[in-house]
């Protein structure tokens, strides 16, 4: 009843929103284009992208900023189902709405430790335009000459002590290689708040969102030590360290078991022995670079699909299934965009998308 | 009407005009830049370079700024005072700074040195403070020869993960503090393990804190010895500190002379910084307030060409958001801004709700706190916050407290006694005629409310929402016959002209149902009813009816809230008269009637104060305020966030 008084007005809304998510015919429609301009006219056409591609012109739109032009577009809904959210906890809300400030920020942390030459109004065009909810100018951090100025960029933000602390921990590293420990403390930080922000919601709520955010970060970890085990030479406790602070499915031991495995091949049978292994059934040594990130992926969209039959009409998970759907299919359009682009045939494109068509 | 009309102007200046046109643009202060590129056509632009940040008065700007920064002095700062056509020598302008510059500079790297000393020291004081319980020598921690103690602390969230990874490992983990955003620790480990130990401890993004183990005593013998060498410290700043003041004030006239000028100069070439050059003629864009654009087009000068478009018609060819400005005249109204700038801004075209806002507020404060006497404080107490500075507040409660005042007449209220006779009724007595009374105001507010809802819907074009939406003409139509309907039935017992009401309430429902579709066609477009629309349609007409009926019984609270102050005043009252007989009576009923009259003036002061904002936010705005809309920030002399 009190999910049906809080979600009642939003619920309705996600649903008619995801009635214009992409069919599968239009997926079909898209991998049979010609070119990136017939891509973006087909998707000018459609109800979901319409109003945000609409009067561009489609011959002058890069690869890049469709894909940009998308991301904008889940904003603008999720600032649309906000407004839905009058009774809400309102920290929980800010927090879904830092996701992408947090992406906002890695892209201008990672320029200024790359030293990379940048054209601002191509670099505008990357940033989510968060309006009067951000708390932070990206633009000004991409003006950083170093850390110190970073630091100075981030002040009154709770993102100043994360990426003091990565940098104050790391002092010896080269600012290139801090890239990737920074991102790793913003993203640490922001699950660590978000599980700790549900609290505030009630327990069936709290429940959903610990399960949703969980499995995300156990496919993340997977995915995560896969590379590492390929790429980099970590002691097993360093590999335990560099995990996320929450889990949903994966439990210590078997995280230990996943850190103490000696190369690819071991970890690979230690996957499949965990809870995951229907997940990862076809992973081999030889395959698993490429297909981690697929698989985590179908897994997570497919119980998107099924979270509302699952956990419920009017609640949180409403919100979470049209989100993530969403984030899917742009990820999908934009894997088509790349291929046809480079001219790869439709079946080989359909092998990398997560929908299965 | 109170949202000032928009125009989009251009400025085509020759190289020699700039700074003068700027000049004059900065003083009338009415003009809101805006990049040219995304008002003219492509073929335009791509013809025009930005222009680089040419500005001859970076060096001195920057010499001047230095010197301030280190002397941390703001001088003053008068707009209208500036005379920016006075021609100046920036060199020797900048050659002074310099000189002034050099003569502190030691003095102020000194300051920078002891202040960090101070801060390392601070530090110390704190960590001594974490191992205060420890009743050990300090000195004593280094002798450790054969435990490598690490000493530092982990973000929290990382501390599970650090005591997990490391339970197989020859380190011992303990956690002697913990604050919001961190787990202090030690960390015991064996010398020949300790490189091992850091590069885990590096993966848990460890940060190491120096022990303070160079002082040898207790932690608290240390904390004394530190506490004298803070107090050193700090004196010795002072010292370097009047150093510096007394090269400023030697100078104090130069700098207040020149600072002004300067910076005017400076904001002139940051205006420039918009503009976009072809070569030889520069383009500046950007919002002014059509009042201010047409006085401005008549001065300009001749060889300058002003270029004025009305604001919606580039907002629509270029799907740019105008900035609003909202314009209310006289004092009473622009406190009132205040109320209607919390819930948003305006959009541009949209009526700006901010004159009915004071009335309706107005009436609704004093009708649910009505007395002379609680009015007369409440409005002593929006006089002050009006003189201490808080202007906007200050009007509104003074206004509130007047029709408090008003309404402590209508009621024959006075401090709650029931001294004056009642110009109107006595709450008390005669409920369910307030409970009438609040129950039609609501109506008709709610009814207002609709009615600037069709305006904005006429003026925007947008069809459906004027006349087939249940804040429409539609929904008009349905509201006042039910209304009638229902008013007469339970007055007379009987309902006239029956017929007619049931069949406009039968064609309004109809047309709420329908909006959408109807609203396609009246604007040409076609039919599209897309996915759901029955549900969705179904659902929101069951919406719409029940909060018709629940907005306007909401209302009764104005009633209920009257009623409760005198109610309020009588149990305090009863409660006085009670204490007397008692010993030391007099005493307590002075002070048990003094707070209440501290409840019924504050309490419910802040109370209905809250209640008549939700009813103007709910029950009125939602009809109507789309508040989508973006302040607009004239270009000024002074330095705004700019984003």
């Amino acid at each position: 009843m009190i999910g049906f008084v809080r979600y009642g007005g939003v619920s309705a809304k996600l649903y008619a929103l995801s009635g214009n998510l992409l069919t599968e015919d239009d997926y079909k429609n898209l991998l049979n284009q010609k070119s990136v301009p017939d891509i973006v006219r087909y998707l000018q056409s459609t109800k979901m992208y319409g109003d945000t591609l609409g009067t561009l012109n489609a011959d002058q739109i890069h690869r890049r900023d469709l894909e940009n032009l998308l991301e904008e577009d889940l904003l603008k809904d999720i600032k649309k189902i906000f407004s839905f959210f009058v009774t809400f906890d309102r920290n929980f809300m800010h927090l879904l709405f830092y996701r992408y400030e947090v992406e906002n920020l890695k892209i201008a942390i990672r320029s200024v430790l790359n030293k990379e030459e940048y054209n601002i109004n191509e670099m505008k065009r990357r940033f989510f335009d968060l309006g009067e909810r951000s708390t932070i100018d990206p633009v000004k951090i991409l003006g950083a000459k170093n850390q110190d100025e970073i630091l100075d960029a981030l002040s009154g933000t709770p993102y100043q002590e994360v990426v003091r602390n990565a940098f104050a921990s790391y002092k010896q590293t080269s600012p290139i290689n801090l890239i990737g420990i920074v991102e790793n403390a913003l993203d640490s930080w922001l699950l660590a708040k978000t599980i700790n922000a549900s609290k505030n919601l009630g327990t069936s709520d709290q429940a959903i969102v610990k399960e949703i955010e969980g499995e995300r970060a156990d496919i993340t970890d997977i995915e995560w030590l896969v590379r590492i085990k390929a790429f980099y030479d970590l002691k097993p406790e360093e590999a335990y360290n560099s995990l996320l602070p929450f889990h949903f499915r994966l439990r210590p031991d078997h995280l230990h078991a996943m850190c103490d495995s000696k190369g690819l091949k071991e970890l690979v049978d230690v996957i499949k022995e965990g809870p995951y292994s229907d997940v990862y059934k076809e992973l081999t040594e030889e395959n698993a670079l490429s297909r981690i990130t697929l698989l985590g992926r179908r897994y997570l969209r497919s119980k998107a699909k099924g979270s509302i039959t699952k956990l419920g009409n009017f609640s949180i998970a409403t919100y979470f299934h049209y989100v993530l759907l969403k984030e899917f299919e742009i990820m999908d359009v934009a894997t088509i965009t790349e291929g046809v682009r480079y001219g790869i045939k439709p079946d080989e494109i359909k092998e990398r998308l997560v929908i299965k068509l | 009407m109170a949202v000032s009309r928009m125009d989009n102007v251009t400025f085509v200046v020759p190289r020699e005009r700039v700074e003068d046109n700027n000049l004059k643009i900065i003083e009338a202060a009415s003009f809101e830049p805006h990049y040219v590129e995304e008002i003219l056509d492509n073929e335009i632009t791509s013809s025009l370079s930005k222009v680089q940040s040419e500005n001859p008065y970076r060096q001195v700007y920057t010499e001047m700024m230095n010197f301030l920064k280190m002397s941390e002095y703001k001088p003053p700062f008068d707009e209208k005072e500036i005379n920016l056509y006075e021609p100046i020598d920036i060199d020797s302008i900048e050659k002074k700074f310099k000189l002034m510059n050099e003569g502190i500079r030691n003095f102020f790297n000194r300051k920078n040195e002891l202040t960090k000393q101070l801060k390392d020291y601070e530090n110390v004081l704190f960590h001594v403070n974490i191992l205060a319980n420890l009743k050990i020598d300090l000195g004593d921690l280094s002798q450790i020869n054969r435990i490598k103690l690490i000493f530092g602390r982990v973000p929290i969230r990382n501390y599970d993960n650090l005591i997990e990874s490391s339970l197989k490992d020859p380190i011992l983990i303990l956690e002697v503090n913990r604050d919001r955003d961190n787990s202090w620790l030690f960390v015991f480990t064996s010398p020949d393990f300790e490189e091992a130990a850091r590069k885990i401890l590096q993966s848990a993004y460890f940060e190491e804190d120096a022990l303070p183990v160079d002082y040898t005593g207790t932690p608290k013998e240390v904390k004394s010895r530190i506490e004298s060498l803070v107090e050193i410290t700090k004196i010795s700043i002072n010292e370097n500190d009047f150093a510096i003041k007394k090269v400023l004030y030697s100078n104090k006239e130069f700098i207040d002379k020149y600072y002004p000028i300067i910076l005017g100069h400076k904001r002139v070439y940051d205006l420039h910084s918009f503009s976009s050059s072809t070569g030889s003629l520069y383009l500046l864009n950007g919002w002014m307030p059509s009042k201010e654009a047409k006085k401005f087009f008549e001065e300009t000068e001749e060889d300058v060409l002003m270029i004025n478009e009305s604001a919606e018609k580039i907002s629509k060819q270029k799907k740019i958001e105008v900035p609003v400005k909202v314009e209310n005249r006289g004092g009473w109204l622009k406190g009132f801004e205040f109320v209607t700038k919390m819930f948003g801004i305006p959009s541009y075209g949209e009526v700006d709700p901010t004159p009915f806002v004071a009335a309706f507020f107005t009436f609704m404060f004093g009708f649910m706190l009505g007395d002379v006497g609680h009015g007369a404080i409440l409005f002593l107490f929006g006089y002050f916050m009006y003189k201490k500075g808080s202007k906007q507040f200050g009007t509104v409660m003074m206004s509130a407290a007047s029709a408090s005042i008003f309404f402590g007449f209508m009621y024959g209220s006075v401090f709650g006694f029931e001294w004056l006779p009642a110009l109107w009724l006595r709450p008390i007595i005669q409920i369910n005629q307030l409970m009438i009374v609040g129950i039609y105001y609501g109506i008709g507010m709610i009814s207002f409310g609709m009615i600037l809802n069709i305006i904005n819907g006429f003026r925007q074009r947008n069809w459906e929402k004027a006349f087939f939406s249940p804040e429409g003409i539609a929904g008009l139509v349905f509201y006042w016959p039910a209304v009638i309907a229902v008013s007469f039935y339970l007055f007379e017992g009987k309902v006239p002209y029956m017929n007619l009401i049931i069949v406009l309430i039968i064609v309004s429902l109809i047309a709420m149902l329908l909006k959408k579709p109807l609203g396609q066609i009246v604007s040409g477009e076609k039919i599209n009813l897309g996915e759901g629309f029955w549900v969705e349609t179904g659902f929101g007409m069951f919406d719409t009816l029940i909060s018709f009926l629940s907005n306007a019984i909401s209302y009764v609270r104005l009633a209920a809230f009257a009623l409760t102050h005198e109610a309020l005043f009588e149990a305090f009252w009863i409660m006085t008269l009670m204490v007397l007989p008692a010993r030391g009576g007099d005493v307590w009923a002075i002070l048990i009637f003094l707070m209440g009259q501290l409840v019924l003036v504050g309490l419910e002061g802040l109370v209905v104060f809250i209640q008549s904002l939700r009813l103007t936010y709910y029950e009125f705005f939602t009809k109507f305020f789309e508040a989508g809309g973006r302040e607009f920030h004239p270009f000024t002399f002074s330095e705004e966030k700019r984003v």
